[in-house]
């Protein structure tokens, strides 16, 4: 119940788009497959791939909520814990701790 | 509410929908005004939301849900086996586009747009997870490798 709860509490942040593929890029260091349109990131665990997620461009605009909410989704976050993660308390190494509980 | 599932033939039967037609002068004329917005609506919706029955006579939802068949990737080189569905959700100005079974969206102005953004994606998949080997692959990406290549043929090298 209070899982359920602390969902539906977390509050997805409107990040630019600039601020959450400089995270992405420098925190989680994904090996980036170049785009047309987006660059995509292939994120592995043990040398073992086990998400591949688009990685914003670089514009100063906000990301739009359902491209956040999908990302979030992808990097097998919660709400909270992505918000962390941009806003720097999240650490690299504590983000692959999450990432090999839920994968 | 009434929930209609679309199932087109093919992507070129896709209309656009004009999303002014969610601001519909109500006027009392209609008893039910949630059911004769939907019925509006060229191809069958899924709306979202709740419908605001404004003083004036005019309803509003906040976005609609449509699900369109994707079977094709509209690139000589590659073949569509297997038709995905896409969920389209349509608010005013902009469309989001996503195949779950893959993890698949896009976002952007117009269908189109969307459309061809997912088809890239279906191909960059594809060409990304069909050449690793299966012991590379964690759970998920093992997965999506399998619907991409039970789904997609490549015929020109």
């Amino acid at each position: 119940m209070l899982i359920v709860l602390k969902k539906l509490m977390s509050k997805i942040i409107p990040f630019t788009e600039k601020e959450i593929r400089t995270k992405i890029k420098s925190k989680i260091g994904p090996e980036i497959k170049r785009g047309t349109k987006h660059d995509k990131g292939l994120i592995y665990l043990d040398e073992i791939v086990v998400a591949k997620v688009k990685i914003p461009n670089g514009h100063s605009t906000p990301l739009s909520r359902d491209n956040q909410r999908h990302l979030i989704q992808s990097l097998k976050l919660e709400a909270e814990e992505f918000n962390s993660l941009i806003k720097c308390p999240l650490s690299k190494k504590e983000y692959y701790q999450l990432l090999k509980e839920r994968v | 509410m009434t929930l209609q599932e679309f199932e087109p033939s093919t992507t070129e039967n896709i209309e656009p929908i004009i999303f002014d037609k969610s601001q519909c002068y109500y006027q009392g004329r209609y008893p039910n005004p949630e059911k004769e917005y939907i019925d509006s609506f060229v191809l069958p919706v899924k709306p979202t939301g709740k419908f605001f029955v404004l003083p004036e006579g005019i309803f509003n939802i906040e976005s609609i849900h449509v699900y369109l068949n994707l079977n094709s990737l509209n690139n000589e080189n590659f073949i569509l086996k297997k038709t995905f569905k896409i969920k389209l959700k349509i608010e005013p100005g902009n469309y989001f586009g996503e195949i779950k079974e893959l993890g698949l969206y896009a976002s952007g102005s117009t269908l189109e747009e969307i459309i061809e953004e997912l088809q890239y994606d279906l191909i960059d998949n594809y060409e990304c997870f069909s050449v690793l080997p299966d012991n590379e692959l964690g759970t998920e990406p093992l997965n999506w490798k399998k619907i991409l290549v039970d789904s997609i043929e490549k015929v020109n090298e």
